[in-house]
């Protein structure tokens, strides 16, 4: 009996069967291609960690290294496993000639190595170390993705001829968001290189019991060992190595409980609308004495079949969409140890799914208890609450014409069953509004601010040298003549002792210089102004245990100084551990050295960097936009097309719902209807009153939507961000955002009402005014 | 007298499960204004469809149809919204409210449509009338805190907001008690003298024995009329349902 309950109920309303049944799959999809992929990545990322050895503490430095003082320092360290210092020869841009491809124009630091014999391989895309032979030259995978690189091409690197053998994984550098890359070459072909370029060294170490990488780090702070770059540990590779995929995931996440939301939304209205159409038949069921139970199983059947029709559909999808998007985590990190475990989870997700939806319409059903027999077979509808205070009475209405007037008393005096499309409008609007504002602020020009640099369109870096002073009087020279440059800074970052609460002392990189110039954002308090001013980088702040307004020790040439800490940053260079100050300290040697530099117009970057390469050849001259485009350029493209998706998923969404939506309620107010047509209202002014109640959730909606964007988006959306090392964000917005995009919201609205409500006007008065 | 609706040759048909039903077969029909005219017959012969084709409500397959000079057939949808809204009058069966509103502002509706300016004299007048009905109490309740009876009489004022040329009533007493179906029909008495036609259809021979002039169907067509005269205070009532009761008789036979 059921199935034939339910195939005449889903034939009867087929759109809203259908309808119901897609946001189910969807979310379903969703929910399991969360599961897929982020089971996956976590199994990729151990695999690529596993064949690779990373090691579990990294340090990188530039310039002169003691070997035997490092090798004393890592026999007397019982936590180390393995130690070894790996070159890293530093070969600039220009001189790096792949296929066609120069990459003059990267931003990556590009620097050439052997395998190594102990830990840290880089690996073939089967995942094993590679071994090249003379002549051989091993491509980091990214150059494969962007195109630079294809098997087979000759290159030429600084003088020497290549061909291209392979593509390599390299556990630590692989993420477009770790600044270097590692191409890897035969030890003969390395000694050729070697005076074509600079070294630097990574000090790597395996330790015995990991737990204890922070206590090692300490303690190889402390030794006084070659510390000249940033220091990084495993769980770091780790965390860039998901972080592209990882975001992704999340915004999946985000949106299959969005989905999830109009499912149910779907549901409920639909569920409602049929237990007011089949009133006095459960009216009758209950005074005839079927039971309760078995009154609930008939609804339940139906909506058991969709949402069981709905998570199998949903969960065929996942295991489609899964392969595609699990091809780039596979590509950069190799197969996942977890593959059938991630097809288990993806089948949970979907019972979980379907257990959901029925849970839900076992809690709708509660109503039925409410249900009178004797009064459902009596009038036939439930009894609308509308016999609460007279508020807004048409015969006191002066200021809106009457059909606007009748939209809106309906929907003030039916708020539960508007409710329905007012979330709907709602959760579209924060669809729209959330990752546009997201993009937006990350796009923005002065989102550098958040990321602990100002709103620049150079930079110029030198390193110590013995030319060092007249490198700097060349730079400044240049900079005060050339006429389009708007102004500049220069800021000097000198590396010091600070004194932790426990009275050991770590070390510290302190940038000085005129913090004011180039203003950031500060999470906590505002730049160093005084002398006795510090500000310090959200990392560091946690390491030292400050918060703003506290006092630091820091060692100087002076001996101890007392700092009070000004304010706090986020940070994402050097590890993220710096510090702002305006001191100055002639006798700490510089580590480098930048110039901050604001142009009169942003658009000539390129060509003055470019023509301060040539000028300054000894200098490095980075343009501020081509770097942060070449670093953040494809997570900023994935979230303009995220952005994208999500715009047109809402406003179908709308479109949609507000279609189904309006045509049901026509069906429910047939009556109300007939009778407003035969006192003589037109079509016109039906359709006039459907479409201010359109409107009127609309803009309730886009307001609930905007504010919750605002607040929970903003929050939501500043978690996501924070995996850039911005530690809280505000929105930076546009005005298109607030008004553009409703607008789009309300043309779609009211197309769909247009459409929705245009059988209003067929409804034949003679036989629904009878009802 | 002037005529107020014409009607000539109607011809309306229903398809039921592919089958042709032939409603009204070439009815023809005049009311003249000022005039109190009940349609009676069985159930099915076309009484109720005959009423929503001469108020514009339902369109007919063939037929002539002029209400105060206006051709209904020629006219649009708009067109005849605004003769109902303006000219005409409709009393239901069931009561017809907008659920969400209140008695008055049910009343008022027809009418501040066009005169939202005037929103407080109509406000005034639906008062009115709703006193001279003896409900003016209850102008403030929504529609599901007063009785059938009571909505029925607030319905009247409805029809009545735009002082129309011509009421309709179908059945209008239909859901009522005797007693109060008679309140009902003394006030649409008074409404009458005062020079608006009435025209409705009923069961009821009591409600029909009041009217002027009845017409009798019988599948889909007039087929007989009984001119009863005024009714001057209740006078000879009994004689006027015996008259009206025997004609139908006649018919139903």
């Amino acid at each position: 009996m059921y199935f034939r309950v339910i195939r005449n109920d889903l034939f009867r309303n087929k759109l809203i069967s259908i309808t119901t049944m897609l946001f189910i799959s969807a979310a379903t999809a969703l929910v399991c291609l969360a599961a897929i992929l982020s089971l996956n990545l976590i199994g990729s990322i151990e695999t690529l960690t596993k064949q690779a050895q990373v090691p579990n503490f990294l340090q990188m430095h530039n310039g002169n290294i003691d070997k035997e003082r490092l090798n004393n320092f890592a026999e007397e360290q019982e936590n180390v496993k393995k130690y070894q210092v790996l070159d890293f020869l530093n070969i600039t841009n220009s001189s790096i000639q792949v296929g066609g491809n120069n990459l003059i124009d990267n931003v990556q630091d590009n620097g050439f190595t052997t395998q190594s014999s102990s830990f840290d391989f880089l690996l073939d895309l089967e995942g094993r170390p590679i071994h090249p032979a003379e002549g051989e030259l091993y491509v980091p995978i990214g150059y494969m993705t962007d195109g630079t690189a294809q098997i087979g091409d000759e290159a030429m690197i600084a003088g020497k001829a290549f061909k291209v053998a392979g593509f390599l994984r390299d556990a630590q550098m692989n993420s477009p968001l770790a600044s270097s890359k590692r191409f890897l070459v035969h030890e003969n072909d390395y000694q050729d290189l070697v005076s074509k370029g600079t070294l630097e060294y990574l000090i790597e170490f395996q330790l015995h019991d990991t737990s204890k990488t922070n206590e090692f780090e300490t303690a190889y702070a402390d030794a006084g060992l070659e510390a000249n770059g940033p220091a990084l540990t495993s769980t770091l590779f780790k965390v860039i190595n998901g972080l592209s995929d990882g975001i992704m995931i999340a915004i999946i996440l985000l949106v299959s409980f969005l989905i999830v939301l109009i499912a149910f939304m779907c549901i409920r209205f639909t569920l409602l609308i049929q237990i007011e159409e089949d009133y006095r038949e459960i009216g009758t069921m209950k005074a005839i004495g079927l039971r309760l139970a078995d009154i609930k199983k008939i609804y339940l059947a139906k909506y058991a079949f969709l949402a069981l029709a709905g998570s199998l559909l949903g969960l065929l999808v996942s295991f489609i969409f899964s392969n595609p998007l699990l091809e780039n985590i596979r590509l950069y990190m190799g197969e996942s140890q977890y593959d059938s475990w991630s097809i288990f989870l993806a089948i949970l997700g979907s019972i979980f799914v379907f257990l959901l939806v029925i849970g839900y319409i076992y809690f709708l059903l509660r109503r039925f208890r409410k249900i009178s027999a004797a009064s459902a077979i009596r009038t036939g509808s439930p009894e609308e609450n509308t016999a609460r205070k007279n508020y807004f009475l048409l015969s006191q209405n002066k200021l809106m014409s009457t059909n606007v007037f009748l939209g809106i008393k309906d929907v003030l005096s039916r708020k539960k069953l508007y409710a329905t499309m007012l979330i709907v409008l709602l959760l579209s609007c924060f669809i729209i509004i959330v990752p546009w504002n997201t993009y937006h602020t990350v796009s923005s020009p002065s989102f550098t601010k958040y990321l602990g640099f100002g709103e620049m369109d150079l930079m110029v870096s030198i390193y110590p040298s013995e030319e060092m002073e007249e490198n700097k009087q060349q730079i400044v020279n240049y900079l005060n003549d050339d006429a389009s440059i708007h102004q500049y800074v220069e800021i000097t970052s000198k590396s010091f002792r600070a004194v932790k609460e426990d009275g050991t002392e770590e070390k510290i990189i302190v940038e000085l210089g005129d913090h004011a110039a180039f203003p950031i954002e500060y999470n906590a308090g505002k730049a160093p102004e005084a002398p006795n001013e510090i500000a310090l980088s959200s990392l560091n702040a946690e390491e030292f245990g400050k918060q703003a307004g506290d006092t630091i020790e820091i060692i100087t040439g002076e001996g101890p100084e007392s700092f009070v800490v000004s304010g706090i940053y986020s940070n994402i260079l050097n590890g993220g551990k710096t510090a702002k100050a305006a001191f100055s300290d002639e006798t700490a040697p510089a580590m480098w050295l930048n110039y901050y530099i604001q142009l009169n117009h942003a658009n000539q970057a390129a060509v003055t960097a470019k023509k301060m390469s040539q000028v300054l050849p000894f200098a490095s001259v980075t343009d501020a936009h081509h770097h942060k485009q070449q670093v953040f350029g494809s997570t900023m493209d994935s979230m303009k097309t995220a952005a994208n998706v999500a715009l047109i998923v809402a406003l179908f969404i709308t479109g949609l719902v507000s279609l189904l939506f309006m045509k049901l309620v026509v069906t429910k107010d047939r009556s109300a209807i007939a009778t407003l047509k035969a006192i003589g209202f037109t079509n016109q002014d039906l359709t006039k009153q459907y479409a201010a109640r359109g409107i009127f959730i609309l803009i309730i909606g886009v307001a609930g939507g905007s504010i919750l964007a605002n607040t929970f988006g903003e929050a939501i959306a500043g978690m996501a961000i924070s995996s850039f090392g911005v530690d809280s964000i505000a929105f930076i917005s546009h005005p298109f955002i607030y008004l553009g995009f409703p607008s789009l919201m309300l043309i779609v609205t009211l197309l769909a009402t247009k459409l929705g409500t245009n059988q209003a006007g067929k409804i034949p008065i003679a036989e629904n005014i009878k009802e | 007298m002037r005529k107020i609706l014409d009607g000539q040759q109607i011809h309306k048909s229903f398809d039921i499960e592919k089958e042709k039903i032939n409603v009204l077969q070439g009815v023809s029909i005049t009311i003249y204004e000022s005039e109190f005219i009940s349609i009676m017959g069985p159930s099915g012969s076309g009484k109720s469809t005959l009423l929503y084709a001469l108020s514009g409500m339902d369109t007919v397959d063939s037929g002539e149809i002029i209400f105060n000079n206006q051709r209904l057939p020629a006219c649009g949808e708009s067109e005849l919204a605004e003769i109902r809204r303006q000219q005409m009058g409709f009393v239901f069966q069931q009561p017809t409210f907008l659920k969400n509103l209140t008695i008055i502002d049910n009343i008022v509706l027809p009418a501040v449509r066009d005169n939202k300016r005037k929103t407080k004299e109509l406000a005034k007048k639906a008062q009115q009338l709703l006193e001279n009905t003896g409900i003016g109490d209850l102008a403030y309740r929504m529609t599901n805190q007063v009785s059938g009876g009571q909505l029925q009489r607030a319905g009247i004022c409805r029809a009545l907001i735009n002082e129309p040329k011509i009421i309709f009533g179908d059945e209008p007493t239909g859901a009522l008690n005797s007693k109060t179906a008679e309140g009902m029909m003394d006030y649409f008495l008074q409404v009458n003298q005062e020079g608006t036609t009435i025209m409705l259809v009923t069961h009821d021979a009591k409600v029909a024995a009041k009217s002027e002039r009845v017409l009798f169907m019988k599948d889909g067509q007039i087929v007989d009329e009984l001119r009863l005269g005024k009714l001057a205070h209740q006078q000879g009532m009994d004689s006027r349902i015996e008259k009206v009761t025997r004609k139908m008789l006649r018919i139903e036979m």
